[in-house]
């Protein structure tokens, strides 16, 4: 898969599903050793890979933190838990919507599935923007905020003025 | 930091004023703030930590390594799978419908211009197994994921048996969306 190309082009050296093969034990013992780190020393060590050394050079700093419950709420009123169970409900919803669009299609069913796929998106990918771009970019909410309200402005104008999602996933299809 | 404090109790309330007086404590109210209520054993401890980064960035320590040493397994692939079908579903809906509200003409022309460019059905067919796979894995992968989050199945022998299945469900589901549908 694409996923699985992805990651050998990431590794760089070595082969990475060979676990412990005959392939990779017949290898020179350097070779094997290259795939470890060295141990780093008090001189300045610069390491093989380029993308740790790109930021490196700038300085760049990413935030540390937030680590304790207040700060991570931020602004917010609602407690983490209770907006985790609200995703979870959302999720268990669309766990029903999904095979009865199959069968029910209309205004009604294009509404309901507009909301549930934009608000799961939304909140799915705010949870991936906070796990790994919020220490390096801390704006990147303020942007999929605005990309999701377009969407949303969209499909609401798409479901009124125009075929409907229903009616149009039903077209690509006919194709 | 707001306090709040007494009020000047007029002429009218003065034996109501006394009463208060001697049930009430002045109350403090101090504003919620992050470095108020941080401690200064907090403040230090976050204070030690920059230093010990600033100190990491001049020596130019190497990171130890993660990603590149980890043997993909099902679990973590699987995940990665599911993650990476969210984000692409969850980027594309909002774009296109931005997109075509931009747009002139309306969705039936689109469709009409796609029919005119007379692709191979083989394209079209890879382009549908593209739109059906990332729906098909990510909803049956998230039935996997809501039972973990109701702590079923979350030992490894049935971690690694759901995983096979899901995978061989998705890609059953969506040939059969493609296919017969």
């Amino acid at each position: 898969m694409a996923t699985i190309g992805l990651l050998r082009a990431c590794r760089g050296k070595g082969c990475l599903f060979v676990k412990n093969s005959m392939f990779q034990q017949t290898l020179p013992t350097s070779l094997q050793n290259s795939l470890v780190t060295k141990h780093f020393s008090l001189t300045s060590v610069a390491s093989s890979n380029a993308v740790v050394e790109f930021f490196r050079a700038r300085n760049f700093r990413a935030k540390r933190g937030p680590f304790r419950p207040e700060e991570k709420r931020g602004d917010h009123k609602m407690m983490a838990s209770t907006h985790w169970k609200i995703e979870r409900v959302l999720a268990v919803s669309m766990l029903g919507v999904m095979p009865a669009c199959l069968f029910v299609q209309g205004p009604i069913m294009d509404t309901l599935l507009s909301i549930t796929v934009l608000l799961h998106g939304f909140w799915g990918v705010d949870g991936v923007l906070t796990d790994y771009l919020e220490k390096f970019v801390p704006w990147i909410h303020y942007p999929w905020y605005l990309l999701t309200i377009a969407g949303l402005a969209g499909l609401i104008y798409f479901n009124y003025n125009d075929v409907g999602v229903c009616e149009a996933i039903k077209m690509v299809w006919k194709l | 930091m707001i306090r709040a404090s007494f009020g000047k109790g007029s002429a009218l309330l003065t034996s109501n004023a006394a009463l208060l007086s001697s049930r009430l404590q002045p109350v403090v109210v101090t504003q919620l703030s992050h470095t108020s209520t941080r401690s200064q054993t907090e403040d230090i401890a976050y204070k030690e930590m920059e230093e010990f980064w600033d100190k990491n960035r001049r020596l130019n320590r190497p990171l130890s390594p993660h990603l590149r040493i980890y043997n993909p397994e099902l679990t973590s692939m699987l995940s990665l799978c599911h993650r990476a079908t969210g984000i692409a579903m969850a980027v594309t809906v909002p774009f296109v419908a931005a997109t075509l509200l931009g747009l002139p003409g309306d969705f039936s022309s689109y469709i009409e211009y796609i029919k005119d460019l007379h692709l191979n059905p083989a394209i079209l067919t890879a382009a549908k197994y593209v739109l059906a796979f990332p729906i098909c894995y990510h909803y049956i992968n998230g039935i996997r994921h809501l039972a973990w989050d109701w702590a079923i199945g979350f030992d490894l022998k049935t971690t690694y048996q759901s995983g096979y299945f899901v995978m061989a469900l998705a890609l059953l589901v969506t040939a059969g969306f493609v296919h017969l549908l």
